[in-house]
């Protein structure tokens, strides 16, 4: 034999090795796919709405557009809507709640909730399912193979799992606090998925199976093979106090469990009331989250209280020019008005800390960076030393200075921020796919470093003095955000926000100034880093 | 099979045209995968993650050369990256200082089947095997190996020979076992 034979020999032996892998690997693969698309389809949609927000944005202020209904009150008339219906349900469903139906039980072959909690996970798997820790991302981590044990649940017997559940009976409550907490929790995600499909399968509502359907390749593969037996859809309350023991639950609809993602839910129970209802509770959220914020939008001066911000507003006259005494037979000289102020860009960079009161309630702070901008028109620059009026009787040194000419240019006012934002978050759906979180929250920001200019009504010439400016600004933002990836480890708040500075712009009590605020709308994106 | 046609289709996204790629390439990565780790688990999660790599690079792929040669590099990338990620293998693969290495130049004839012969590399050391698949087996260079795994080409010279010897010892006391059970039982 040559030298590389024994090396050629087992080139071809292994060349020809050939193993069947199992149908969970394309499955989990397949998912990853579906996933990437659907961040595509994500990205493509966030810039068109951020255009979307930069043409409101201008409409907003040109005016030329009616009355803009404000997105904040649009969302609490939605909450509003949202709440009103779910509790209309609430009774008809206690009503209906085929509670008491033993013989159905016996007959139909059921268990009781605690013998199909028991029963749920498969003896091979219970195993290896992945910790009680509900935090666990099954679904995104494509390197491990609890991907493909989870598509192996679902796959395996998605006939006997759903037929069970249908068949599913509690005698009362009373069973629910008999079940080991511990037992829940071990089977917890590892039934999850499984358990989203036989939720959707329960319903009997073409739209709740169809919603499923679209929410995942698997479930579409899984129900597949689920019989459309089926009640009706049936919501319950469930308070502590009904249950002691057990913590807070919250009822989802069809559509929220439908896009429940695996990451963050922990199917707490299952069939814990008999037929079709499910009840899950959600995993508390941990208490800190950090992470980064940028807002891009349009910001403006605005002269007057919050409700005046469509007013032209110009360049602010530091002087108490009086217009000229008038002569007999002649008209008095006006005062010559300084340059209006117009629409520029801003953006903000920084990062935030989260503290989660609970599911809904959260409070953040933040440090951040702002670049505000607004464009105003000025005459030549002179490069001179020249005396500006300020105030009554003030009066300065200023080497340079724009004059008022008939031939302006733009001119833009730059502002320079440090801030340190606090909000607070009120989430107002239940979706675990896209949450809407109201936010409200006051802003402390430092001024430092501006160009804008003043306007000496008397000389009528603009100039720069950062010296009239309260550097200290305080003022209060709103936005509304909409939750975006929430399966993946670095979730995106996105929305429109608003910004308003209550604290003056110039020094009152020095120079003339009436009082200018800044303002800004924009679309704010929020990631976070530790989820 | 049209490869080009297939890999356009895929890139459009169609579901069938990626089912049949995988379909097509599945076994044969396996049997990569396979040879590089200890499990078929860990086969499996290769597997699964190369083959995602696949179809999210596979607009790389500009049709020169064979698109399985193309996928089984990707496989063993993937294979050494799991290598080093998982705290299963890192104790196995550290690779010590060059030294004295047997040197043979046996040559014996291999007689067992693919996957007796895959089974026996897998019984190596981690570090032996994953030197003697990508030498052996993928006819990487030594240098090639040393960027590949960060050692020095004399590390990896010494830790093939060291597994090529191991592994024929094997292979010889595999043989004469298979041998004398044919004796045994006529």
């Amino acid at each position: 034999m040559s030298d590389h034979e024994f090396e050629k020999s087992v080139q071809r032996k292994m060349d020809g090795l050939k193993l069947r892998p199992s149908d969970a690997v394309w499955q989990a693969v397949e998912m990853n796919l579906y996933r990437d698309k659907r961040r595509r389809r994500a990205f493509f949609w966030l810039p068109a709405a951020g255009i979307l927000l930069l043409i409101g944005g201008y409409f907003l202020y040109s005016g030329s557009t009616g009355p803009v209904k404000d997105p904040v009150a649009q969302t609490q008339e939605s909450a509003a809507n949202t709440s009103s219906t779910q509790p209309s349900v609430q009774p008809a469903t206690r009503e209906n709640a085929p509670v008491s139906n033993p013989e159905q039980h016996s007959t139909a072959g059921g268990h009781s909730g605690q013998e199909l909690s028991e029963r749920q996970p498969e003896p091979g798997n219970a195993a290896s399912a992945p910790s009680t820790n509900h935090n666990d991302n099954i679904i995104s981590n494509h390197n491990t193979s609890r991907d493909r044990q989870s598509a192996e649940r679902i796959a395996e017997k998605p006939n006997q799992q759903a037929h069970g559940t249908m068949q599913g009976r509690v005698s009362g409550d009373n069973n629910v606090n008999k079940q080991p907490k511990n037992k829940i929790d071990g089977r917890a995600t590892a039934t999850s998925e499984r358990a989203k499909i036989d939720f959707a399968a329960t319903q009997g509502t073409k739209s709740a199976t169809e919603e499923a359907k679209h929410s995942d390749p698997f479930i579409n593969n899984s129900l597949a093979g689920l019989s459309n037996e089926a009640s009706q859809p049936e919501v319950v309350v469930l308070h502590p106090a009904t249950v002691p023991g057990i913590e807070p639950l919250q009822v989802l609809s069809p559509a929220d469990i439908a896009s429940m993602p695996d990451s963050t839910v922990r199917v707490e129970i299952a069939a814990l009331l008999s037929g079709s209802i499910r009840c899950f509770a959600l995993p508390v959220p941990p208490k800190w989250q950090w992470g980064i914020a940028g807002i891009a939008g349009v910001n403006n001066i605005s002269e007057g209280s919050v409700f005046d911000l469509l007013n032209a507003v110009r360049v602010e006259d530091v002087t108490n020019a009086a217009p000229a005494p008038a002569f007999t037979g002649i008209p008095p000289v006006p005062v010559p008005e300084a340059s209006p102020i117009r629409t520029g860009p801003v953006f903000t960079a920084g990062a935030f800390v989260q503290r989660n009161f609970s599911r809904s309630l959260s409070l953040s702070i933040g440090l951040q960076y702002t670049y505000a901008s607004a464009y105003t028109k000025v005459g030549k620059r002179v490069d001179s030393l020249t005396t500006v009026n300020y105030g009554t009787t003030g009066s300065r040194l200023t080497n340079q200075y724009y004059r008022a000419d008939r031939q302006m240019h733009d001119y833009t006012n730059r502002y320079h921020f440090i801030e340190l934002p606090i909000d607070l978050h009120v989430k107002l759906n239940r979706s675990l796919r896209t949450p809407i979180t109201l936010s409200g929250g006051f802003t402390l920001s430092q001024l430092v470093y501006t160009n804008a200019l003043h306007f000496d009504g008397m000389t009528r010439v603009y100039f720069e003095n950062d010296h009239f400016f309260n550097k200290l600004q305080a003022g209060f933002q709103s936005g509304v955000h909409i939750g975006l990836f929430q399966r993946s480890n670095h979730p995106v708040m996105a929305g429109p926000v608003f910004r308003y500075f209550a604290t003056n712009l110039q020094k009152k009590g020095e120079t003339a100034a009436e009082g200018q605020h800044i303002w800004s709308a924009g679309l704010q994106v929020k990631m976070l880093l530790k989820k | 099979m049209d490869y080009n046609k297939l890999v356009k289709d895929c890139l459009k996204g169609l579901p069938g045209a990626q089912r049949l790629l995988y379909e097509h390439f599945a076994e044969s990565m396996l049997g990569v995968c396979y040879r590089y780790t200890k499990s078929m688990p860990d086969a499996e999660d290769v597997l699964q993650e190369g083959f995602v790599k696949v179809f999210r690079n596979l607009h790389q792929f500009k049709g020169e050369g064979e698109l399985g040669a193309w996928i089984r590099r990707i496989m063993v990338n993937t294979a050494l990256n799991f290598l080093k990620k998982n705290s299963r293998y890192q104790s196995d693969l550290s690779f010590l200082d060059p030294g004295l290495h047997p040197v043979s130049d046996d040559n014996p004839e291999v007689r067992l089947n693919a996957r007796d012969l895959a089974e026996l590399i897998r019984q190596l050391p981690t570090g032996y095997q994953t030197i003697f698949n990508l030498h052996a087996v993928e006819g990487y260079s030594h240098v090639e190996i040393g960027k590949m795994l960060g050692i020095n080409e004399g590390t990896s010279r010494s830790q093939y020979a060291r597994a090529r010897a191991l592994l024929i010892s094997w292979i010889k006391v595999q043989t004469v076992d298979s041998k004398m059970e044919t004796y045994v039982r006529p």
